[in-house]
């Protein structure tokens, strides 16, 4: 935000800035639902909303251009339903443009001239915001093509919805057989709110519902225009209980929340499927993410937590952070007990040590979130003297959100070959003197350098360094090699199960009639770990190994 | 009370990993080849770990379909593991609508650690014949290894689909388009398809 705070005053200059944020309502693959309209209402810039792939496409060409007109930023609001949506999008002509760099007078120059006139500069840039920039935001908003009415005009009842609300509200009302009933405000700019076209809308309405994900952006910026408007307009929306204060909306929060307006019946399920869900859906389990067969980071966890039994019995304080290795929290490993934000892993460490508590603290931190947020606080620990254990998931790629380069990579994230960075070099130059790699494969040798590091008296890093296994299969598949999954010997299994007690790779499957544990080959990449684990020595390679 | 519904709507479920999110983009890209607009939504957790994962492909001649097939609204369900096939069967098939799934479970980290149990398969099926009108069942993974590559079980279950007649391409069209997307695996998916197709024919001709 600090950098955007500054450019919303300054302005861009030349050019144009569009920036889109993929907000995530019910955080699917988040820790919270953060709704980017408020930023947008903070940063005086505007806000716009596709429902769909389609629109995704062609509002950021709308975007760059309203970005050119304001010389501000633009951002593009996105929620989970429009990022991981596949549909087909048609292309318009795709323009070739000339990129060459342009000299623009000075941000700063601009800047102490208007200090020097005005002696007041912050206000004075603020002011030509609102002055300047707010009306023409409104002038945009009521004539952008993605705010959109429909209405016949003799409709009581109406709907303001935005994004993929949008969708929803059509689906609704086909569903409930209101379509042509309901007059319907499709909004795809929400910031500055269309003050026009919601005068138009509400003119001749008695009652409107608000659709919107997530928080009640548009529904308190309209109860601000209505008290003007149409004092006496029934709203429904979030505040009134109709809609949701968090989490997704769907098809059929919208339809209930119609139902209930306007006394249509609705129900998501005849009592045929309630009774079928009532009685099946309690001997369906769970099937909570695991990390793969075969990932490093089980073994670096499976590791560690030996290294930490024998240094102190097993206690510890362990503090995790945002990536697969993530997963590592859950049952059997439950290698950490705190976890924050993307690179917060090391911050909290260094909080806990410098409280004086005498248990062992290990941090874990991904090879890519250590690139993105884990170097200053690693400074902080070196230098402040934190007795902290970091150990930095290192399996090559950024993999959770799909494989991406990192800077130890050696490639960028359009496919240039560039020069690796160290993170064993980097560790050291932020004064941390214990600094090892291991493979996480030989579960011994990682267990005795972790126990190393615990033991050692400063801030000490042990770099956990093996492939991702599943872009490792990925690389194999385009080279034509297949995994050779283990085998277990039933012969020599003694139904011990510690190798999923302890271990718990999704490919050692309980079987429950023989007592024993087996190899599902789906899913095994014969990785071998669990063949170091296994007290009888009953699991082996296909080769006999 | 429901109104016409204006989409073809058809989910695959299964678990993280299996390729049921590559299977739905086959049968997406076929069906805008078929002159359909298509949209293919996603729930999952994280899919590549193991989750539960399920995809909602809907069809429809007029305006893009919102991306989320709605409780009761799958003409079609296909699943690549029991368990996932029927939790989604449950929410999401309509009452009288057509069933496939693999019958190899695929077992989850708190049945291996003993804190929750598997169902029987053949309880999960009967619940699915309780809904659906026809249910398609076969072990995916069986006839994708007699096809040359455990990869190739999203494809059987392609096939399979294919059979039914229930999805607006035709057979040609599905294989054509696997054949593009992934050339130098053709021979083996192809064959892939082939044997759920004749899986399913045989399924459906025995009823
Ligand atoms: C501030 C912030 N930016 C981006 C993300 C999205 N994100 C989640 S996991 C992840 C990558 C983690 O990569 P890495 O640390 O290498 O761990 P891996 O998944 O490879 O184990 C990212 C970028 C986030 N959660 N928070
Ligand atoms: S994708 Fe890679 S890093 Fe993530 S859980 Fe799977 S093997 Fe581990």
């Amino acid at each position: 935000m600090d950098p955007l705070m500054h450019i919303t005053y300054f302005g861009l200059g030349k050019g144009a800035m569009v920036l889109a944020s993929g907000d995530d309502p019910q955080g699917w693959s988040s820790a919270n639902e953060q709704d980017t309209r408020l930023h947008g209402y903070t940063l005086e810039l505007p806000v716009l909303e596709p429902s769909n792939p389609q629109e995704a496409k062609d509002m950021t060409i709308e975007a760059f251009k309203i970005s050119e007109e304001l010389h501000a930023p633009v951002i593009l609001r996105l929620v989970t339903r429009v990022c991981h949506t596949s549909a087909d999008v048609t292309f318009g002509p795709i323009r070739k443009i000339e990129r060459r760099p342009v000299v623009f007078s000075s941000f700063m120059d601009a800047y102490f001239k208007a200090m020097m006139a005005k002696k007041a500069p912050i206000p004075f840039l603020h002011e030509r915001i609102h002055r300047d920039r707010m009306p023409k935001m409104r002038e945009i908003s009521n004539n952008f093509p993605y705010n959109r009415l429909e209405m016949d005009g003799d409709e009581k009842l109406g709907v303001i919805s935005t994004s993929v609300c949008n969708l929803y509200v059509d689906e609704a009302l086909s569903v409930l057989g209101l379509e042509g009933k309901v007059a319907h405000l499709k909004m795809g700019m929400s910031n500055p709110l269309p003050d026009r076209i919601i005068a138009e809308f509400v003119d001749s309405l008695d009652e409107v519902l608000v659709v919107e994900e997530t928080e009640p952006f548009v529904e308190h910026n309209l109860k601000a225009l209505l008290k003007d408007l149409s004092p006496g307009l029934k709203l429904y929306g979030k505040e009134s209980g109709h809609i949701p204060l968090s989490g997704e909306l769907n098809t059929s929060i919208v339809a209930e929340a119609l139902a209930k307006i306007t006394g249509k019946p609705y129900s998501r399920y005849t009592q045929e499927v309630s009774s079928l869900i009532a009685e099946y859906e309690p001997k369906i389990t769970a099937r909570l993410v695991t990390l793969c067969a075969g990932c490093p980071h089980r073994a670096t966890f499976y590791a560690a937590k030996r290294a930490l039994a024998r240094l102190s019995g097993g206690k510890f304080i362990g503090v995790g952070d945002i990536g697969c290795y993530g997963l590592g929290a859950s049952p059997p490993l439950m290698a950490f007990h705190h976890i924050l934000c993307m690179g917060g892993s090391i911050g909290l460490s260094n909080g806990i040590a410098h409280t004086g508590i005498d248990v062992p603290i290990i941090a874990y931190i991904g090879d890519s979130t250590f690139f993105h947020a884990g170097i200053p606080s690693l400074i902080d620990a070196a230098y402040n003297g934190a007795k902290i254990t970091v150990i930095v998931m290192d399996n090559g790629v950024t993999a959770m959100t799909g494989f991406q380069p990192h800077p130890a990579t050696g490639f960028t994230a359009t496919g240039r070959p560039a020069k690796k960075i160290s993170i064993e070099e980097i560790c050291r130059a932020c004064g941390v003197e214990f600094v090892e790699v291991v493979d996480p494969y030989d579960l011994k040798g990682t267990e005795e350098t972790i126990l190393k590091a615990l033991e050692f008296p400063d801030a000490s890093v042990v770099i956990a360094r093996r492939l991702c296994a599943t872009e490792q299969v990925r690389r194999w598949r385009r080279e034509g090699i297949t995994p050779k999954p283990f085998i277990v010997d039933p012969e020599k299994c003694t139904g011990c199960k510690l190798c999923i007690t302890t271990f718990g790779c999704p490919a050692l499957v309980w079987d429950e009639e023989e007592r024993k544990t087996r190899i599902d080959v789906t899913l095994c990449i014969g990785c071998g770990v669990c063949a170091q684990i296994c007290p009888s020595n009953a699991i082996h390679s296909p080769g006999g190994d | 009370m429901r109104g016409k519904k204006k989409t073809l709507d058809l989910m695959i479920a299964g678990v993280g990993g299996q390729g049921n999110v590559s299977a739905s983009r086959i049968v997406g890209t076929a069906l805008i080849e078929a002159g359909y607009k298509v949209s293919i939504g996603e729930t999952f957790g994280m899919s590549q770990r193991g989750g539960a994962v399920v995809s909602h492909i809907r069809a429809s001649k007029e305006l893009p379909p919102p991306p989320l097939i709605p409780p009761m609204g799958a003409d079609i369900v296909v699943g690549l593991e029991p368990m996932e096939t029927l939790r989604t069967v449950l929410h999401y098939l309509t009452p009288g609508g057509t069933v496939i799934t693999s019958v190899r479970p695929i077992t989850p980290p708190e049945v291996n650690l003993g804190q929750a149990k598997y169902p029987k398969v053949e309880e999960l099926l009967e619940a699915m014949r309780k809904l659906a009108s026809k249910v398609i069942s076969f072990d995916v993974y069986e006839l994708a290894a007699r096809a040359g590559s455990l990869q190739s079980a999203n494809m059987v279950i392609l096939g399979a689909l294919s059979a039914t007649g229930k999805i607006p391409c035709d057979e040609e069209l599905l294989k054509k388009t696997i054949a593009e997307r992934w050339p130098r695996a053709k021979e083996v998916n192809l064959k892939a398809f082939e044997l759920g197709r004749d899986e399913a024919l045989k399924q459906l001709k025995g009823e």
